[in-house]
């Protein structure tokens, strides 16, 4: 499992430039994969990210704790998403083939990405901020629960109501592997 | 391939490598917004996302457009319509004015020459008059300032545009006056000119006008064809009241009825 890298951070945050840097450089990149996981949009994400950076540097001196602080700039992070798919005139997610078009061969496995991307997108924010994070930034459930925000059953719950939506057939073992 | 490989995949596709995205975020920051770092937009898939965008905002852009055009462009059609409409019929209503009144002057003593009675062809009786417009006297109300009787009209032909109803007492010379019926059975006439006074009937309160309007867009179908209205004589009056009718027929030709009601034996 691929683990978000983080330098260990105890002290609390103290305020300078230097210091909020420190903070925040190791969390660009994990943030970014999650915007990227949120909106699939590229150029959207670097712009979440911004947006958030400079959020976070607002509210830097609500961080009590520096070992919280990839969850709360993952948090920051997801809620920016939510802000810019708002503003987002439409959403959704296409690969230029028509809907009803069956490709089978070599083109079949884009397509039935296109439908996992499309399932994806469809899930409501949160299950795909739950989806996002633990498949994709492979964080262990307990730190999906502290960026949703829910208790560990709840975000397990979700988790396996999100993952029924993507996959209705697949074992659910099978699935979290 | 599990679920965590497909989604790793697919999302890898998306989220290309940001490098400087680290340096731009903390400048973004630490300069309160000032300074965002944007690259060019990456297009995706041939035309794809930047294509597009850029098409769905002119696309939305032009819609707007047309949408603002049609409703400025309503209102100003419907007002100038109006305004057109509102000035034709006040040119029309001014040529009925200038008309002459041809209503005979009867000595005091003399008799009140009382308008023929018309039927029409299935023998139900029309009114007082000799056509195109003919009167019919309904209920009688005696108010302070006069007797005031609930009046129809009726046109027996078509006609063309507006009628003009004007009055007086052939007698005593008193003008007769109109106004709109509180409870109407059927289709209205329109009270014209200056208000001259109020009058209570039946505990409304109804203006006192010189003139009627008799406006073929407002009759109902039969049987509420004819347009009903308040006459009012003032009292003193001799009950011999003639009545001025003036219009077009419909094939375009004027005409100015008289119509004379002796109302004294209609009591």
């Amino acid at each position: 499992m691929q683990q978000v890298a983080t330098r260990p951070l105890s002290a609390a945050y103290s305020g300078t430039e230097q210091e909020f840097t420190d903070l925040l450089v190791p969390l660009v990149q994990p943030g970014y994969r999650l915007a990227c996981a949120m909106l699939h949009d590229a150029q959207g994400a670097e712009d979440v990210v911004q947006d958030a950076s400079l959020t976070a540097w607002r509210k830097i001196g609500g961080l009590q704790d520096r070992a919280h602080a990839r969850s709360w700039f993952l948090g920051i992070v997801a809620n920016e998403c939510r802000n810019a798919r708002r503003k987002k005139w439409v959403a959704g997610v296409t690969l230029g083939l028509p809907s009803w078009l069956t490709v089978r061969s070599g083109e079949q496995q884009i397509v039935e990405g296109a439908d996992l991307r499309r399932a994806i997108m469809r899930l409501r924010h949160r299950d795909r901020l739950v989806v996002a994070l633990f498949f994709y930034l492979d964080l262990p459930i307990e730190d999906v629960a502290v960026v949703v925000g829910d208790s560990v059953s709840a975000t397990r719950g979700r988790l396996y109501r999100s993952i029924k939506r993507l996959r209705p057939d697949v074992d659910l073992e099978e699935a979290l592997k | 391939m599990t679920l965590r490989s497909e989604i790793h995949s697919l999302i890898d596709d998306v989220g290309q490598p940001a490098h400087s995205l680290e340096h731009d975020a903390v400048e973004f920051a630490l300069s309160n917004g000032r300074l965002r770092n944007r690259k060019p937009v990456r297009v995706q898939t041939g035309w794809g996302f930047g294509m597009r965008r850029a098409g769905s905002m002119l696309a939305a852009a032009l819609v707007i457009v047309m949408v603002v055009t049609l409703v400025v462009g309503g209102r100003l059609w419907r007002d100038w319509n109006a305004q057109q409409q509102s000035a034709a019929r006040q040119a029309h209503v001014a040529e009925l004015r200038a008309r002459p009144l041809y209503l005979p002057v009867i000595g005091p003593g003399g008799p009140c020459p009382q308008s023929p009675l018309a039927y029409d062809g299935q023998g139900y009786f029309e009114g007082y008059g000799t056509g195109p417009v003919y009167a019919k006297g309904g209920q009688r109300y005696g108010l302070n300032s006069g007797t005031y009787l609930t009046t129809s009209y009726r046109s027996g032909q078509p006609v063309s545009g507006l009628v003009l109803i004007r009055g007086r007492d052939l007698k005593t010379n008193q003008a007769v006056v109109f106004a709109k019926s509180p409870y109407p059975q059927g289709s209205t006439g329109t009270p014209s000119g200056n208000v001259i006074g109020t009058e209570v009937v039946l505990g409304v309160t109804v203006e006192l006008h010189p003139q009627l309007l008799l406006d073929p867009s407002l009759l109902l179908p039969p049987p509420s064809d004819a347009w009903e209205a308040l006459e009012g004589f003032p009292n003193g009056s001799s009950g011999c009241i003639g009545i001025q009718a003036d219009g077009f027929n419909a094939d375009g030709s004027a005409f100015s009825e008289i119509i004379v009601v002796n109302y004294l034996l209609l009591s």
